[in-house]
């Protein structure tokens, strides 16, 4: 009987110890396997992985196939290859309405906001750590600033007119109906954002994949020229690209012709790229490039070259000048483009290859596919001297050192014996070297996710979608007429902000061009 | 689960293991010495062998025991001459004795005389809701008792099949034929938008839940959502109680907004040891659904479809329907194939039983367990389930119970393979080409052993083209469901006074729930035509998570006795915590090289590796008490108070009260006169609230998580946005209830009347602009709604009874209506979509005073049988017209046409052959203004019906459900007649319009093109059924006969379920659960099937 009540006692004792111990911090227990706000921002490392994750969000699937639809899709360099997503076939033949998955934003506001969260908080980890230096964290703040400045300018330049959030989003009580802001607000910006990055940003890492893979001096350099282009303020691009230019540190060096396409795109990293996203084959692949590019046993991805325009007069290859050609041996018209045997339309071989072959004595390229994942380049030295050339041209004050630019991009990929360098007595007219430029940046820089932008830079100097329209509309059969309805005005250019947003933000406005009106037949 | 969990779940079972022997052998005080004796048959002077001798002490506690040897003979170590000795033998009285100083003690038995028969005992029957036991004539809240004898011999793999339209206000519709699936289930209809609605279920008083991660993304991470009932077996079960006012769910608090189903399993019971085996045998068939195109019939179909968008020949030359010999593919494209046929079966079901129970005075047990292998009626599917539980208990003394129970559940599903892109095997099989092989075929047309797949580089589209072989898929792709789940509980009773003269009972409740899951999937390359590297085949992956909850629950009941007898008090306070945590894991491979390699850990490219580990406590005080005067003045009171981790400071706590009444008007004086007929007449009155929660944890936190990394940099990202102001549901409802009963409670009504209210409603994955970065907010409180409705119960006990024949008959009945009182703007306005002109999606609308489960589109007219307006001619033609049937023409005296959307970009031109919406507003143009309302999902009544007829050992038992007046969007036949895809059809498409003047209801074939099958109604459908759910029939062998076998009983049955249902619906089954808005869509999961068991039941 002794020990039955002993053990009640014990017990009854063990049950209250639980209830007493409930009253204070029963109740309160945190995530094991996340770490909530009050709890981060503590020390460096900490603030190296919000860095890491910064980067870590521009290489998600969705970011990386916007960056390319969105610079590249509409673009004369793009058509149906196989198994394309319906909303992208949409958007490939100007059928594009406001529901369009490829129209949503969100993705990019998610780097943004990563960005913002440590632009907010990063700066408080100065006084508790002491091994995280203000000088740490301004070289940090200038790759954060540029990371979040290429995603605006992508915006920028795809919806013309959106949300500026320089803010973090941190609770559910804060008001995310933010209306949205002007090109010339948000670009303004931009050049402030950027120019504070220039003070702090690194020129270089301890390794090749940091120096290719962050921000770099030169990187946020790139960019703001890219921004200045945009702007048509052509001098202080052709300022930024002389710093590059002439930054003999920085090691950045053009890749021989013969080489671009195993170095540059397939081995990654190469001496000539300034800004590329790194991806690998264990953890963060590149679907986005394999999905569209094909790979290994399915070489023909979602996108194609257009076959009418490998040929002719619209082709950037064998273009008929003066009395010459341009382009005749080009090694980009067989590095980039596959046209396979019995095939029936050309295949994209940049990214999706890691080697041609050609035949010495017959002339014919076995093409080598790869399966790995390739990394993506933002950036790349030929840019830069197209960039500068461009900026030239328009400025029109020295056209010899523009074709001179176009020139050193030109004239590593035609190597044969016998090529001829580009004359500037054949492009005398400001039109033709707008066209040279444009033929250029598309041999060299074709399914990079640029051909769109050049094209609307071309519109926007004259305001009239009719330029950009010359060249697109070669590509659809039948001569592109019911496209090129559709792409009537400048706002017709811009995608339409997608209906999921305009329901959720009751602040945001339709592009005028998308906006729905229905009247009844007979009113 | 880290070892260090483990290690404390291993430690404290074995802890209270070690109570039991702890328990038993307290006592070592006194001097031990050893009395001897034999026991008797005082009858015929036998030896007892196995008769038990037990010392035991002044409070009846044993100290020591023995049973006697072949010779009846026993030795037993005593340790107190004071003590009693007790000998007691199975069918004998049991004699107990002072022990005093004899060293020989023998004993002669006495037979049990059996003088039971013939007295009629009343036995009064209790209803517990939980824990807490009061006679149900007593009961003041809307409650309803099951009792398993209803669902005897009915072959049920889980027991929500058993439940179903057996309670009014219950409403339980499967999730679908395959093996599995669950069910959903709703007490009082839907209180909730989108949160939870599941009722909560209580096993033996502890709440049975899973706890898992639900922002945890992963494929199929989502299917064993319902599947939690699964668990239980039913033959285990004794009775289950729905708790359906706020009154009597009020003590679960928190989680009883949207009711309580409380379940009791069978105990042991004293007597001798029972074995009981019983087998059951279940064949399945599919009731057949839509039939199908032949190839043949299709192909015409198809070119017509081609044909028509462009009126060009050329258009509909496709090679795959040209029949043409010289075609490399053309054996492969010639046949005709009943794909729906070739992935159906019939499915096989054997389910063993067996139990063993008994028990003395002192310790009761019930051991069973359960053996189930299943396939499915869908091929590819195959189940295996093993259950057992165990229960023991054990009175150490008058005053102390011990009571141990202890489940183990296992479960190996294999399942079919889908994906969020792919739908169901069935579902592929009736949109797959029907002129399309199933095997690869040589050119003489004879079929190889290769699946075949349509070439990728076919023309066709991608829709059809890369569409998987549905054969192929079930056969050769693995997603196999593997679960275990224990459950041991442990309870103490002591009571504290003496019961004689008070009760003052202390309990504690100590329970353990252990539950694992793992899936593994494997897709091989052979069920598509994609390359072997492709990303989405060669892929495999696997899903595991593991979650213990630990509860303990401290108790203390008292029930004071009162000089007056008219008093009659019971009350119960208790303190209750849980602590829980959970941790999954999901992987992916891809490229894996060949089939033979089919799991996710091996070397190919891994498609992500997500992980979730949550932990979450909750505390609760809870006051009971039920209070009678002169046995027909009844109040009952409760109050709960909730804390969770689940909330942040603010809100941490929850509190919720209950309060019932009831007054048995037919006891009164004045109704003395009544009594013979109206032997029961009582009103009660509740009224109580009760919450809801969320389902996810740490929802008030701003997180970081881990975020894979950025060339060799490790990083971490802010994940979720804090939800500053969350909170409970709450929901407040009323009650009135009466209970009525005639000719000595023969025939009894039972009729609630409720009014609930749910304020704060939690919403869930609200969109927030995604220009903060974040798409969704989990959990946001936004608004208020309300359900109103009625049930009524109706029991007949033997109602007609002649010597041997008697007849029971069971009614119930239901209805509901929920309005949205109030929500948020800003959700109304992001979920009132604009009309997207597209064909076949349904406007959805949640509109402030108005239902939920609304259905918005077009009036269907029929077709346009010309395509050129003549007056007085061809009148059936697409021109618009006024309010009065006259043409509207143009300057010219011409008609005009009628658009689609006229002045949009999709403006479209009706042609001869195209559907015939009614203009509402008559301008010509059928666009969102022309949207009317069509009907609504939720039924105007529900409910079952059934009787059971026995004559001497047989017995016949038939049950009905039905629903009335709900309407169902059939998106499978509108899947099936759209013509629009190359998807096949349904045969009804024969009927479609082909040239001009044809009248027909079926507008013509159009690929891709046209407004033939938006959003009307016809596709909207009347629900309502009547479903003959089951027919059983029993014989029991007569006992007389039994007795030289030695058995107590043999019975056998045979069920048919769901041998018929009457309705109106063409799809294959009207029993269509609720989507999204509230609005059932049918979008034809796998049927229910038809099938019939024979089953037999032995007991030793």
């Amino acid at each position: 009987m002794m020990k039955m009540k002993k053990l009640f006692s014990i017990l009854s004792i063990a049950g209250l110890i639980i209830i007493l111990s409930g009253c204070t911090d029963w109740l309160n227990i945190k995530p094991e396997s996340e770490i909530v706000l009050d709890d981060f921002w503590q020390n460096e490392s900490q603030v190296n992985q919000v860095l890491s994750a910064c980067y870590r969000s521009v290489t998600e699937g969705e970011v990386m196939n916007r960056m390319l639809v969105w610079g590249e899709l509409r673009s004369d360099n793009v058509t149906y290859g196989r198994s394309m997503p319906t909303d992208m076939y949409k958007m490939l033949n100007v059928d594009i309405s406001a529901d369009n998955w490829y129209c949503k934003w969100g993705n990019f506001y998610n780097v943004i906001n990563n960005c913002n969260n440590f632009l907010h908080f990063a700066p408080g980890v100065v006084k508790l750590d002491a091994n995280f230096t203000e000088s740490k964290l301004h070289s940090m703040e200038a790759e954060v600033l540029t990371l979040r400045a290429l995603m605006y300018f992508y915006l920028v330049r795809t919806f013309e007119k959106v949300p500026w959030i320089d803010q973090p989003s941190i609770d559910d009580a804060q008001d995310y109906n933010i209306p949205q802001s002007s090109e010339d607000f948000i670009l303004d910006k931009l050049v402030t954002d950027l120019q504070t990055a220039l003070k702090y940003s690194r020129d270089n890492y301890e390794t090749t994949a940091y120096t290719k893979g962050r921000i770099t001096t030169n990187a946020v350099r790139t960019l703001l020229a890219d921004i200045y282009l945009w702007r048509e303020d052509y001098s202080k691009c052709i300022e930024m690209c002389n710093l590059i230019l002439n930054d003999t540190k920085s090691g950045l060096e053009l890749e021989s012709g013969e080489n671009v396409i195993n170095k540059v795109f397939y081995q990654g990293n190469s001496k000539e790229s300034i800004f590329e996203l790194q991806f690998d084959d264990e953890q963060m692949f590149n679907w986005v490039a394999r999905d569209f590019f094909g790979f290994y046993g399915n070489p023909l991805g979602q996108w194609s070259f257009p076959g009418v325009l490998v040929t002719g007069k619209y082709s950037p290859f064998n273009y008929l000048i003066g009395s010459g050609k341009e382009s005749t041996e080009d090694l980009r018209e067989k590095d980039f483009l596959h046209f396979p045997a019995g095939g029936d339309r050309y295949y994209v071989f940049k990214y999706a290859g890691a080697q041609r072959q050609e035949n010495a004595t017959t002339k014919v390229s076995t093409y080598y596919y790869r399966n790995v994942t390739a990394n993506w380049i933002v950036y790349r030295l030929s840019e830069i001297y197209l960039m500068k050339a461009e900026a030239l041209i328009q400025l029109s004050t020295n056209k010899e050192e523009a074709v001179s630019l176009i020139n050193t991009v030109y004239m590593r990929s035609n190597t044969e014996e016998g090529e001829l360098a580009l004359m500037p007595d054949n492009y005398t007219s400001k039109l033709k070297l707008d066209e040279l430029l444009l033929r250029e940046r598309q041999r060299e820089l074709m399914f990079e996710g640029k051909r769109w932008f050049d094209l609307m830079r071309l519109s926007r100097r004259v305001d009239s979608p009719a330029p950009l329209l010359s060249y697109v509309t070669k590509k659809f059969t039948g001569g592109g007429s019911g496209q090129s309805t559709k792409m009537s005005v400048m706002d017709a250019l811009y995608l339409p902000v997608h209906t999921d947003e305009l329901k959720a933000n009751s602040a945001l406005v339709q592009n005028e061009f998308y906006k729905v009106t229905g009247e009844g037949a007979n009113n | 689960m880290t070892t260090n969990m483990k290690l404390k779940i291993v430690g404290t079972i074995l802890f209270f293991y070690l109570l039991i022997p702890f328990v038993s052998l307290g006592q070592n005080s006194g001097t031990e010495r050893v009395v001897r004796g034999t026991v008797y048959s005082a009858s015929d002077g036998q030896t007892l062998p196995g008769a038990s001798v037990i010392e035991a002490d002044d409070k009846k506690r044993i100290i020591s025991a023995t049973k006697t040897d072949i010779n009846g003979g026993y030795v037993l170590k005593i340790k107190n001459p004071e003590n009693n000795i007790t000998f007691s033998f199975i069918g004998f009285v049991t004699q107990s004795r002072k022990i005093t100083n004899q060293s020989v003690i023998n004993v002669k038995l006495v037979e049990v005389e059996h003088m039971l028969s013939g007295i009629e005992v009343k036995a009064e029957r209790k209803v517990s809701d939980g824990n807490f036991a009061i006679p149900q004539r007593e009961v003041s809240t809307a409650v309803q008792t099951l009792n398993s004898k209803t669902f005897e011999g009915i072959q049920v793999t889980s027991i929500d099949e058993a439940m179903q339209g057996r309670i009014a206000g219950l409403d339980i519709v499967s999730n679908s034929g395959d093996l599995g699936s669950g069910a959903t289930m709703r007490i009082r209809g839907t209180s909730s938008i989108n949160a939870n609605t599941q009722p909560l279920i209580v096993v033996n008083g502890i709440p049975y839940e899973i706890q898992v991660d639900p922002s945890f993304d992963f494929a199929a991470a989502n299917q064993e959502q319902y599947a939690n009932m699964l668990s239980i077996n039913p033959d285990d079960i004794e009775e289950i109680t729905v708790l359906k006012d706020a009154a009597s769910t009020a003590v679960w608090g928190s989680k009883g907004a949207n009711g309580v189903l409380v379940i009791t399993t069978k105990k042991g019971a004293q007597g001798p040891t029972r074995v009981q085996y019983s087998y059951r045998i279940t064949g399945a068939i599919q009731p057949s659904g839509l039939n199908m195109l032949n190839g043949d019939d299709y192909s015409m179909m198809i070119k017509q479809a081609y044909f028509n968008p462009q009126q060009d020949e050329n258009a509909a030359n496709v090679r795959e329907f040209m029949y043409d010999p010289t075609y490399s593919e053309y054996e492969n494209f010639n046949n005709n194939i009943n794909w729906v046929k070739e992935v159906t079966q019939t499915g096989m079901k054997h389910d063993h039983y067996l139990n063993i129970s008994g028990g003395g005075a002192r310790a009761r047990y019930r051991v069973s367990g359960g053996f189930l292998n299943q396939t499915g009626t869908v091929i590819g599917q195959e189940m295996s389930r093993i259950t057992s539980t165990a229960y023991l208990d054990y009175t150490v003394s008058d005053r102390i119970k011990f009571i141990s129970e202890l489940s183990f559940f296992y479960t190996d599903n294999d399942r079919n393979w889908t994906d969020n892109n792919y739908n169901s095997i069935l579902n592929i099989a009736y949109r797959k080409m029907p002129n399309v092989s199933v095997f690869q075929q040589d050119l003489n047309g004879n079929n190889t052993n290769v699946y075949y797949n349509i070439s990728r580089s076919s023309s066709l589209h991608g829709d059809q083209r890369d569409l998987r072989n549905p054969v192929a898929l079930a056969n050769l792709a693995t997603n196999n469901l593997k679960n275990y789940r224990i459950r041991p509980n442990f309870k103490l009773q002591y009571d504290l006074l003496d019961p004689e003269i008070q009760t003052l009972r202390y309990s504690l409740d100590v329970s353990f729930d252990v539950n694992n899951d793992k899936v593994s999937r494997f897709l091989p390359a052979e069920v598509s035509n994609a390359p072997w590297n492709d990303g989405a085949i060669n892929l495999a992956d696997s899903y595991d998570s593991e979650s213990l909850t630990v509860r303990v629950e401290n108790g203390l009941n008292w029930q004071p006795k009162f000089n007056n007898p008219d008093h009659f008090l019971l009350t119960q306070g208790s303190f209750e915590l849980i602590t829980g945590s959970s941790a999954s894991q999901g992987m992916g491979v891809t490229n894996l090289p060949s089939g033979d390699i089919v799991d996710a850990s091996s070397q190919g490219y891994s498609t992500g590796i997500s992980s979730s580990r949550f932990a979450y406590r909750s505390n609760a005080i809870t006051f009971r008490a039920h209070y009678t005067y002169k046995n027909r003045y009844i109040l009952g009171l409760t109050f709960r108070r909730d804390g969770s981790t689940k909330f942040g400071e603010k809100y941490k706590y929850g509190n919720f009260p209950g309060i019932s009444a009831k007054w048995i008007i037919s006891d009164e004086s004045f109704m003395q006169s009544t009594k013979k007929w109206l032997s029961t007449l009582a009103i009660r009155p509740s009224w109580g609230i009760t919450g809801n929660q969320p389902e996810a944890e740490y929802l008030h936190f701003s997180r970081y998580s881990p975020y894979g990394s950025y060339i060799d940099m490790p990083a971490t990202r802010p994940t979720t946005l804090q939800l500053a102001d969350l909170r409970w549901e709450k929901s407040t409802s009323i009650n009135l209830g009466f209970d009525l009963g005639f000719f000595d409670d023969r025939f009894v009504f039972d009729l609630n009347l409720y009014n609930k209210r749910t304020e704060d409603l939690l919403f869930k994955n609200l969109s927030v602009p995604s220009s903060s970065g974040f798409n969704s907010v989990p959990y946001q409180n936004v608004g208020t709604m309300d359900n109103q409705g009625w049930e009524l119960n109706f029991f007949a006990n033997k109602a007609i009874r002649v010597k041997d024949f008697s007849v029971d008959f069971n009614f119930n009945l239901s209805n509901y209506v929920n309005t949205i009182v109030k929500l948020r703007d800003d959700i109304l306005a992001n979920y009132n979509a604009d009309y997207n002109y597209t064909n076949g999606t349904y406007l959805s609308r949640i509109q402030e005073g108005n239902s939920y489960g609304s259905i918005y589109g077009f009036r269907y007219k029929g077709v346009y049988q010309y395509n050129k307006y003549i007056p007085d001619v061809q009148e059936n033609a697409p021109v618009a017209r006024d309010e009065n049937g006259y043409v509207f023409t143009d300057e010219e005296g011409n008609p005009l046409p009628m658009y689609f959307a006229y002045g949009k970009s999709n403006e479209y031109k009706f042609r001869g052959g195209d559907a015939i919406y009614e203009d509402i507003n008559h301008d010509g143009s059928i666009d969102e203004v022309d949207i009317v309302y069509l009907g609504n999902s939720n039924p105007k009544v529900n409910g079952g019906f059934g009787s059971t007829i026995r004559y001497k050992n047989f017995s016949l038992t038939a049950f009905f459900n039905f629903r009335y007046g709900n309407k169902i969007v059939n998106v499978a036949r509108m899947n099936a007649e759209n013509m629009y895809y190359l998807n096949n059809q349904s045969i009804s498409v024969n009927w479609r319009w082909r040239k001009d003047g044809d009248v027909t209801e079926m507008p013509r074939a159009l690929y891709n093109y046209g407004y033939n099958w938006l959003g009307s109604d016809r596709y909207v459908e009347d629900g309502s059924f009547l479903r003959m759910k089951y027919l059983t029939f029993n014989y029991s062998i007569p006992k007389a006969k039994l007795d030289k076998y030695k058995l107590q009983q043999v019975s056998f049955y045979l069920t048919i379920n769901n041998l018929w249902v009457l309705t109106k619906y063409t799809g294959v089954d009207p029993e269509v659960g609720y989507g999204s808005f509230g609005v059932s869509t049918d979008n034809s999961p796998t049927p229910r099937s038809k099938d019939a068991t024979l089953g037999v039941s032995v007991t030793f």
